[in-house]
């Protein structure tokens, strides 16, 4: 079935095919649709109990499979890893945020450490001297990952103790 | 498909997503405050998101799977990707629980994918043991049947009765959960309740 909500316009057909996908309860039919459904239904409350009859029964056998709610030791085992996930999470967010500007801050460093020396040096000799090695935004992020190793994110914990 | 948990809520190209589902799931999101508070380490407003979700999560794992073990695992592992999401959640671009609901929806897919053909579900075991106070043990009797004639749909048709029928969500979220247009989902709706229509008929009054 290939509909578009755009170009269908809304009579029985249309009403017999929400009622068969979305079921007889208008509240569960799409937003588009409903309003003009319900005014159709309204204009043709005989013909429209006629074609939701179908879906309505279906719609009762449906809630008939019910399933026990978790149980609270389920929801313990899931809350364990909770505190742990949360703060690396934060951690990587930060570090995400920082990533982009301490690239940019440790290669603007490294120019203006590097500036003194590159003016004292003369000019260079084609001898195989080994390349200077410049901060680099990956060094930089590595550095900054290792000095914010022990860095912990401020978790609610007290608020969690709280409420518990 | 994008692995579980790395998944953006664009559609999925291919057939039956020749028309993006509208982004009305832009507009408002009941899960905000609390995802923000996740987002800040709040452990309390972890547990309130837990709370809210566990219950929705484990129900429609066990209804894909068939299994409650699985769908504990499935829950567990959702709400985890949850909890890490939540620092870099994106704001009014979508709301969060259709997010989840989509990584949900996608483990549970890498587990059907990894059984071997012709393991059934046992869904008859997916029943409240309790008897429906109000209808006493017919509605346990019902319950089994419609479990039964669940297992029997394909999968996708599975997933839109789940999503669109027992967690309520609106054709856009659903659709967008699963990664079609609006059109696919109320094809695979249709079709999925007219195979459980018939092969409830003798219920049906």
């Amino acid at each position: 079935m290939k509909v578009s909500a755009s170009a269908r316009r809304l009579d029985a057909d249309r009403i017999r095919a929400l009622a068969e996908a979305f079921g007889a309860e208008p509240s569960r039919w799409p937003e588009a649709d409903r309003a003009a459904a319900l005014a159709w239904l309204e204009a043709h409350p005989g013909e429209g109990a006629v074609l939701l009859a179908e879906a309505r029964a279906l719609d009762g056998l449906l809630e008939a499979w019910r399933l026990p709610q978790p149980a609270e030791p389920l929801r313990q085992r899931v809350l364990g890893p909770a505190p742990v996930v949360v703060r690396l999470a934060r951690r990587r967010s930060f570090l995400m945020t920082l990533g982009g500007g301490a690239g940019l801050a440790a290669a603007c460093l490294a120019g203006v450490m590097a500036a003194p020396i590159l003016l004292a040096t003369p000019a260079p000799t084609p001898s195989p001297a080994p390349p200077a090695v410049a901060a680099t935004p990956v060094g930089a992020d590595e550095l900054l990952t290792e000095a914010l190793a022990g860095w912990e994110a401020p978790v609610g914990e007290g608020e969690a103790d709280a409420a518990s | 498909m994008p692995r579980p948990g790395t998944e953006t809520l664009g559609l999925a190209a291919g057939a039956g997503a020749a028309r993006p589902a509208p982004a009305s799931a832009r507009l408002e999101d009941p899960d905000a405050d609390l995802v923000r508070r996740v987002g800040r380490g709040d452990l309390v407003a972890v547990r309130a998101l837990t709370a809210r979700k566990l219950p929705r999560l484990t129900s429609l794992a066990a209804r894909m799977l068939g299994d409650f073990a699985e769908a504990e695992d499935v829950a567990q592992e959702s709400l985890i990707r949850a909890w890490r999401q939540a620092p870099v959640w994106r704001f009014g671009e979508a709301r969060f629980d259709t997010w989840l609901h989509r990584v949900a929806v996608n483990l549970c897919r890498d587990r059907l994918r990894r059984r071997r053909p012709g393991g059934a579900d046992d869904l008859d075991a997916l029943v409240d043991p309790g008897p429906a106070p109000d209808r006493g043990l017919e509605a346990r009797d019902v319950g089994d049947r419609v479990a039964a004639a669940m297992a029997t749909l394909p999968p996708r048709q599975r997933e839109a009765v789940v999503l669109c029928h027992y967690q309520d969500l609106g054709n856009i979220e659903a659709a967008v959960a699963l990664g079609i247009s609006v059109e696919a989902l109320e094809s695979l709706l249709s079709r999925g309740r007219r195979a459980l229509r018939a092969a409830l008929s003798d219920l049906v009054r």
